[in-house]
């Protein structure tokens, strides 16, 4: 009994933690950069959440909120080599969706 | 009590869950001027769903709005709205993008020179091929 008290703190912790950030789809586009074009490129990120409580969400306008914010940050350029996350971090009785969009800004010559 | 207790119950029964499933982005021009939109989506009860070709009627509503050009920029969202009690819900497929126009077709094209010197290598490399066959 004594163990399973000293025991049972540790299991939870590791349980509830190895639940808390859940990464759903990693997706990674095409990029036709040439050597010199990717060094002259620029990395650029861009991130939008939504908060659910119990799972209720009416839109998922989020994502198109991180695909405008990727669009402005490179305005004059091209955007390649594009990484598109969407992931969960998990709450009590509530979680965030997060979508991560990180990429390589060129401008045309 | 139950007057009170029923309003809000068929407010959550009735409203919509949206979710996403996957997201996905292709590279994005520098000319944004023409965009283009497709949407799919296909009501599901008790998921009784046979196919799922009404996503491929996304390709040919993109391809519709840019007839001479390539679609590039395009964010692809696959989401599900669940309604009533989950019983019902709708499978839905996304997709924004820009139409970037073809080249002009009077441009000049791009021409590799050979040189005297090329054209004989090649003549030899040709020759040993040959002699290996």
């Amino acid at each position: 009994m004594k163990q399973f008290k000293i025991w049972l703190p540790i299991f939870s912790t590791i349980a509830f933690a190895g639940c808390a950030h859940s990464l759903h789809m990693t997706h990674v586009s095409d990029s036709a950069l040439s050597h010199a074009e990717y060094s002259k490129s620029k990395a650029i990120e861009a991130r939008s959440e939504q908060f659910s409580f119990l799972g209720f969400t009416t839109d998922t306008d989020y994502v198109d909120q991180a695909y405008s914010k990727l669009a402005k940050s490179c305005p004059n350029g091209s955007i390649e080599g594009i990484t598109t996350e969407y992931s969960t971090d998990l709450g009590f009785l509530s979680w965030t969706n997060i979508v991560n969009m990180r990429g390589l800004c060129t401008m045309q010559p | 009590m139950m007057r009170t207790l029923i309003y809000p119950l068929i407010c959550l029964l009735v409203s919509s869950c949206a979710s996403i499933n996957s997201v996905s982005l292709t590279p994005i021009p520098p000319t944004r001027n023409a965009p283009v939109r497709a949407q799919k989506s296909r009501v599901i009860f008790l998921g009784l769903n046979f196919d799922n070709d009404f996503v491929d009627g996304v390709v040919d509503e993109l391809r519709r709005q840019c007839p001479n050009g390539k679609v590039t920029g395009l964010l692809t969202k696959d989401e599900t709205i669940n309604y009533f009690l989950f019983f019902v819900y709708k499978k839905q497929v996304t997709a924004n993008g820009y139409c970037v126009p073809n080249a002009p077709m009077n441009s000049k094209p791009k021409t590799t020179r050979v040189s005297h010197l090329d054209s004989e290598l090649l003549g030899q490399a040709n020759g040993s091929s040959n002699e290996a066959i």
